[in-house]
């Protein structure tokens, strides 16, 4: 037998309780098996992240195989649950770059079951055999960035006008109000305290306000300004002291600030949202695919596009041909608040002509998956207008399975699927996995 | 230096993965080839005969076997010699050599290459791993009845501080009541002697009025009389036990004579063979009622350790006053086990009657200040037999002490309908919800008193690798027992770990880094397959660097700081 060579190396992670026993059984019985499978021992299927499928993926694997307990039987409460709705999230995003989600394996298998467990890797490897070749690595660009496009249309002087009645009343209370103010250089952020000042108060372009005041709200919850980001600003939004703070933001912005709450980085009682509304030339221009505000109802999914993965995956190669990993997708994301990322791990994203930023942009858009407001900072940082937002809005469709949107108060399946009801989420694969279907 | 323990497994291995193609693919790891390495002797053999002795700082991967099979045993002869973090295994027969052997040898000897840089990937990650050891707080048993004792004296044995609470002012608990054990027939008092306190810190006449969960350990409230103490512990074992219902009016206990309990036959019984008491103090004619107060809307469970206690206390009495007549109605004998039922048997040839009686309700006991008589229900028949009696004896079951609840409320851990403190019920059974807690004896389900002694030293031995495990560095963890950690320096609070770990927690979590301790354990995983910044780690999940290994490469050494 001679599959490992056609087909590539298949990275099996085997829960040791179960899944790992039935492999090893399969090898004391002498079943036949390609050689291309590396068995990793794992402690629980619970603890496979879809940065090691990513990982393996986009460095040469043909395919991941993640093998745990029967659904029912795991010795840790139900943690394969969870794998298995991280994984059939990031499914849906391979499949959006172009590498076909069945190259994931996920099934459930137990120690007896060593002639299942034989038989579920020949059909896998037979299967990856059949699949046209995955994703090439798109090489590292170099070069200087590309210009940046216009922010966009600005806000019309009777949008300005309703914004400012409305902050006037909340400086009206004492309160202060986190805007943008207009000046001969463009649009600025800045507090408003007084009616006087807010003469200058515009809805502006677009502007990724949600980042800036998570930094001012966490602030206040520390009671410390941490960090150098918007320095003077938030020394003298720390100066205010306890007097209530409202944000003017548009709709993508309030989803980023109430995931930030989920994210414990300020308690809730202390956002205030000043609504501002997106006209319809802003929609436009954003291209804006969620212009719905927390709690309005979100309208149906379309239906994805297309199945050509081969087009797709020529697209994104194209697309990340174009990456000069600067990594100001995250820097600018709203969401992205950890002090270090897990990401930076060499061996994760190697850097310079080697490294593939596939693996990167995709571990990224599941890192975020859950907590993603679709604001877009991250494709309008982009130096090399990168369509991130597509990668995200993928992410965010795939979580819509489970009826779950960013910004609303749902409990992230991401990270506890085993305690939303099951109905809610996609038919579960049992052990006997069907390969063929999706 | 990496070096690789080969074992050829008396030729199957070397058949199919030839030591030199393995040599060649491997060029940076010296290869050591060894005939067996499936038992300890054999392994030490090997390391005694190497001409050229492997430095301490060797990174040793033993590629044999698997571990189910006999690569465990390697392992473990390799750590005598070798700290716990710089052994690992390589499972290349199971794996690879058997499931491989149709392949192309050329793919085959790639594959258990790669299996083998795996494994030293593995030991990088480990050492990568390693935090600073926690501060090592003893053990606290709440209860000094014979789990409790015996888990006190366990864990001293085993060189772990252990403090003993116990209520009352000595501890021994039900061995300081009840005179001889079925169903050998000891003396309570030898059993007692038999669990020494030597190195035990005795807290006698203390109540443990609550213990919370406070920075990584358990905060306990003690009071004696002085006052109320606040201690701190790594781990609890509640062995708080049960106390026995009384029989509160049955059967006109309280206004006949002679009408007593169990309890208080076994006390007669013990001052008559202590000698305290003549023989002429016993009853001539005893009727046992089993499931006094037992299996009805109060109590609907069976209590398991009455019928024992009064087939016990009936051969006693037999044995003492042989013309006594005993009779014992019961509802079922439940003697579990084959030491019991040859009691219950060695009873019934003694003359101990046993009558069935479908309802206890229906028993009469007649008398007039004394016991006379007790009038069964009628028979099918319509017969009625009248026992002459002198002593009623009830049976009534344990049922949870006050203290089982408040400590329950206050540590958060879980009870049954009854009150009985529930543990992983079936697999882990001793391990409690709370993080480090352990329960063992009667608080868990009435136990007899060997069972529970039992249990207190299972619990002891698991408090005490508990305790071991927090206390040292991360990479001597053993493999089958990683707890995860969170490094605290790259956290943002974000709280996706414990989202992942207790999913009540959502939304409500309080800012900044959450304590994992505080939920109840699961050591899945999840938390740090959830955690974007790298901070939570479980130790043994798989690393970038053992993933770039299956896929072929060779990672270089980890750089590390100085």
């Amino acid at each position: 037998m001679t599959q490992a060579s056609s087909q590539g190396y298949i990275c099996a992670f085997a829960c040791r309780w179960c899944s790992l026993l039935g492999a090893e059984r399969a090898g004391r019985d002498r079943l036949e098996l390609p050689a291309g499978i590396r068995l990793i021992p794992v402690s629980c299927a619970g603890s496979v992240s879809a940065d090691h499928v990513i990982q393996a993926l986009t460095n040469g694997a043909a395919g991941v195989a993640v093998l745990g307990c029967h659904l029912g039987g795991c010795r840790h409460n139900d943690a394969n649950r969870d794998a298995h709705a991280r994984l059939d999230a990031l499914g849906a995003l391979l499949e959006t770059v172009g590498i076909d989600r069945r190259r994931l394996l996920v099934s459930w298998g137990t120690a007896h079951e060593a002639e299942q467990y034989a038989k579920l890797m020949r059909d896998f490897a037979a299967l990856l055999g059949s699949l046209p070749p995955g994703l090439e690595p798109a090489p590292a660009a170099d070069g200087t960035p590309e210009k940046n496009p216009p922010a966009g249309p600005d806000s019309a002087p009777e949008e300005d006008a309703a914004l400012r009645d409305q902050a006037a009343e909340a400086v009206r209370d004492g309160g202060a109000v986190l805007g943008l103010r207009r000046t001969d250089m463009g649009v600025v952020p800045a507090l408003f305290r007084a009616e006087e000042e807010l003469t200058d108060l515009t809805a502006g372009p677009k502007w990724p306000m949600a980042k800036l005041a998570g930094l001012l709200l966490r602030d206040r919850a520390l009671g410390e300004v941490q960090g150098v980001e918007f320095r003077a600003l938030r020394e003298e939004a720390a100066a205010l002291g306890d007097v209530p703070l409202r944000v003017a933001c548009r709709a993508c912005d309030a989803r980023a600030l109430r995931e930030l709450v989920a994210l414990r980085q300020f308690p809730e009682e202390t956002l205030s949202i000043l609504p501002v509304p997106c006209s319809d030339a802003r929609k436009e221009a954003c291209d804006c695919p969620r212009p719905q505000w927390p709690g309005e109802e979100l309208p149906p999914e379309p239906e994805t596009s297309g199945d050509d993965l081969a087009a797709k995956a020529e697209f994104w190669r194209e697309q990340f041909s174009r990456c000069v990993q600067c990594h100001w997708c995250r820097e600018a994301c709203p969401v992205c608040v950890c002090p270090s990322c897990s990401l930076d791990n060499p061996s994760l994203t190697p850097l310079g002509p080697q490294g593939s930023p596939l693996g990167y942009h995709l571990s990224r858009a599941m890192h975020v998956a859950d907590a993603c407001a679709l604001c877009g900072a991250c494709q309008d940082a982009c130096p090399r207008h990168l369509p991130l937002l597509k990668l995200h809005q993928a992410a965010a469709r795939a979580l819509r399975t489970w009826r779950y949107a960013s910004g609303e108060k749902r409990l992230s399946p991401l990270r506890a699927e085993r305690c939303i009801a099951a109905a809610s989420g996609p038919a579960v694969p049992q052990w006997k996995h069907n390969l063929g279907g999706k | 230096m990496k070096v690789c323990l080969f074992c050829a497994c008396m030729g199957t291995l070397s058949s199919t993965l030839p030591e030199a193609a393995l040599r060649e693919a491997l060029p940076d790891v010296r290869l050591i080839a060894a005939d067996r390495l499936c038992d300890a002797a054999s392994c030490r053999k090997v390391l005694e005969s190497l001409s050229d002795p492997l430095p301490p700082h060797a990174r040793v991967v033993v590629a044999a076997c698997s571990r189910g099979a006999r690569g465990a045993q390697a392992l473990a002869c390799l750590k005598e010699t070798f700290p716990l973090f710089a052994v690992d295994l390589a499972d290349i027969r199971e794996a690879c050599a058997w499931p491989s052997a149709g392949a192309d040898q050329r793919e085959r000897v790639a594959q258990a290459a790669a299996l083998i840089r795996m494994a030293f990937a593995r030991l990088e990650r480990s050492r990568a791993e390693r935090v600073e050891p926690e501060s090592a707080d003893g053990a606290l048993v709440i209860g000094g009845g014979p789990a409790g004792m015996a888990a006190a004296s366990t864990l001293a044995g085993l060189g772990v501080p252990v403090t003993l609470a116990e209520r009352r002012p000595a501890p021994g608990g039900m061995l300081n009541q009840l005179g001889r054990l079925f169903p050998r027939m000891e003396n309570a008092a030898d059993v007692k002697a038999s669990l020494p306190l030597d190195g035990v810190e005795l807290l006698a006449g203390s109540d443990v009025i609550a213990v919370r969960r406070e920075n990584g350990a358990w905060l306990a409230e003690i009071r004696d009389a002085k006052g109320v103490t606040p201690r701190r512990f790594g781990a609890v074992i509640v062995a708080v036990g049960a106390q026995p219902v009384l029989p509160g009016g049955k059967f006109g206990s309280g206004s006949l004579k002679g009408v007593i309990s169990q309890m208080e036959l076994d006390t007669l019984l013990s001052a008559v063979e202590r000698g305290a008491k003549t023989p002429d103090k016993l009853p001539s004619r005893a009727v046992f009622i089993q499931c006094v107060n037992a299996r009805d809307d109060a109590a609907p469970y069976c209590s398991n350790v009455c019928c024992p206690t009064a087939v016990k206390n009936a051969l006693r009495l037999k044995a003492l006053s042989p013309d006594a007549s005993v009779t014992v109605l019961n509802r079922q004998m439940v003697m579990p086990g084959v030491a019991l039922e040859a009691m219950y048997r060695n009873a019934m040839r003694e003359g101990v009657r046993f009558l069935h009686v479908d309802d206890m309700n229906d028993v009469r006991v007649e008398g007039d200040g004394t016991v006379q008589a007790v009038r069964l229900p009628a028979s099918p028949d319509g017969a009625i037999e009248t026992l002459d009696a002198d002593c009623v004896v009830c049976s009534t079951p344990l049922r949870p002490t006050p203290a089982a609840a408040r400590l329950a409320e206050s540590m958060g851990l879980r009870a049954d309908g009854m009150g009985f403190l529930l543990g992983h019920e079936p697999a882990h059974p001793l391990e409690s919800d709370g993080e480090g807690t352990f329960l063992c004896g009667s608080a868990r389900w009435p136990a007899f008193v060997r069972q529970a002694e039992d249990q207190g030293r299972a619990a002891a031995v698991m408090a005490a690798r508990y305790l071991r495990e927090r206390r040292m560095p991360m990479d001597e963890i053993p493999e089958d027992g990683p707890a995860a950690f969170i490094r605290e320096a790259r956290c943002s609070g974000c709280g996706r770990c414990v989202d992942a770990w207790a999913p009540g927690a959502c939304h409500t979590a309080e800012l900044r880094n959450s304590p994992l301790d505080a939920q109840p354990r699961r050591r899945c995983g999840s938390c740090a397959a959830v955690c974007p910044c790298g901070a939570a780690v479980l130790p043994g999940a798989p690393s970038p660097r053992e993933i770039m290994a299956a896929l072929g490469a060779n990672p270089s050494p980890q750089r590390r700081l100085a």
